[in-house]
């Protein structure tokens, strides 16, 4: 495996394509492996039955497992950074009323024009604790949500560390890779076996891609408690 | 045999022609694109600063000069600006000395604690900050995909095709005020101060 620090923005945009492409493979081809499997079982259990008796002769089950999983990872990917932003109980910021929500979205505003990205939607998380993710499929679906707790102790110029960062996962792709992760493990109920391995690699996928916080720009005299966590 | 060769090469050849002139188009583009960006903040920056010095004028009759500094500056570059693209040079050196009034401005109002406290010039100021840092900023985009696009009609062998598609280098956003390109001096001789 390449050292991923070395790669440039490409070929992570391309590292990340590739990922999510043979997660969503590699989900799909489990559901089929079951499926198959249990039609493969299923006809040898009915081989030996009487003549008039059932016979499992059609794949039945792996058709429709597999059509399942598509389906599955289809709409976990369409709907999985609206599930993020509705589990975390976010609140979309569309006519900014107060000053600390106006610095917000200009602050977004300018990183989005560094970044040559389209304005993602941006999002208001009421936490105390300061944090902030990127989510979405792509830079034109993109959503960038913030804690009130990061909004009251960061400064200017930490805030906008914190939302260059951010702007970078959506840029990277990586917010892509973190919604299909995302979707294919919150999908895995239907798979009993499939919940330990499912569970483990999403929310890892999670944690590391989407949530995350830091202030590369901030002053050396920044408050202590916003570069703490970064 | 032979002329299968040769066929596989033409197709090669042509395939690369068409990628190289295609690639040099969209890069023009995106650089024009990049450009307009440039203008739509400069746009707002030129539209906000009538609201900033109706703001402050009441209370800063004292600092009429600066004022009006930033006034005759924002003019000028409104007009400048008209000339379009071909005038980049002119326009950077009229932006930069609007920026330079502007940020002489801010440090006056910085001096009136009483004046930075009114709701209106603290909104005004953050606009203003914003402003300042999306142009910047989109003249950071401009000299990235300038400098690509640039280098891109430059290297070998793309180069053999610039000419077709009209391809010219583009002028890059420098800076033109010389005092702002001076070094600063910095004392870190960490001696006391007498």
């Amino acid at each position: 495996m390449t050292d991923e620090t070395s790669l440039n923005l490409f070929q992570q945009q391309e590292a990340n394509r590739r990922r999510t492409f043979w997660l969503v493979v590699g989900f799909v081809a489990f559901f089929a492996w079951l499926g198959f499997g249990g039609d493969y079982i299923y006809h040898l259990y009915t081989l030996q039955a009487p003549r008039q008796a059932y016979h499992h002769d059609f794949p039945w089950f792996g058709i429709a497992l597999s059509l399942v999983a598509l389906a599955t990872a289809w709409y976990a990917y369409k709907t999985g950074p609206d599930k993020v932003l509705w589990s975390t109980g976010a609140r979309e910021v569309i006519d900014p009323t107060d000053a600390k929500e106006k610095q917000l979205v200009n602050v977004v505003e300018e990183m989005a024009i560094a970044a040559g990205v389209p304005r993602p939607r941006i999002w208001i998380v009421d936490d105390p604790d300061p944090n902030a993710f990127a989510t979405g499929t792509d830079p034109l679906h993109s959503h960038i949500a913030v804690t009130q707790g990061l909004l009251d102790i960061c400064t200017r110029d930490e805030l906008q560390g914190v939302i260059g960062h951010e702007l970078g996962h959506v840029k990277n792709l990586d917010v892509r890779l973190a919604a299909g992760a995302g979707g294919a493990g919150r999908a895995r109920g239907a798979g009993g076996a499939a919940r330990a391995a499912g569970t483990g690699r999403a929310a890892r996928f999670c944690w590391s891609c989407s949530w995350c916080g830091s202030s590369p720009g901030s002053s050396p005299r920044s408050s202590p408690s916003c570069s703490r966590w970064a | 045999m032979g002329s299968l060769i040769f066929l596989a090469l033409l197709v090669v050849v042509v395939g690369w022609l068409i990628g190289a002139y295609n690639g040099l188009v969209s890069l023009k583009n995106q650089t024009l694109n990049a450009f307009k960006q440039i203008d739509v903040q400069l746009k707002r920056r030129h539209d906000l600063i009538p609201n900033l010095v109706n703001a402050v004028k009441g209370a800063m009759d004292f600092e009429k000069s600066t004022l009006e500094a930033v006034i005759q500056a924002r003019n000028q570059a409104v007009k400048v600006n008209a000339a379009g693209p071909e005038a980049i040079k002119q326009i950077s050196q009229a932006e930069n000395a609007l920026s330079s009034a502007l940020s002489r401005l801010m440090v006056v109002v910085e001096q009136y604690p009483q004046l930075k406290a009114t709701a209106n010039i603290g909104q005004l100021q953050e606009e203003l900050t914003s402003t300042e840092n999306k142009v910047s900023f989109a003249r950071q985009l401009y000299n990235d995909t300038a400098t690509q696009y640039n280098t891109k009609q430059q290297q070998f062998p793309t180069t053999l095709v610039a000419g077709m598609a009209r391809a010219q280098a583009a002028d890059l956003w420098a800076i033109e005020d010389q005092a702002e390109r001076a070094v600063p001096q910095v004392d870190l001789s960490m001696k006391p101060k007498a």
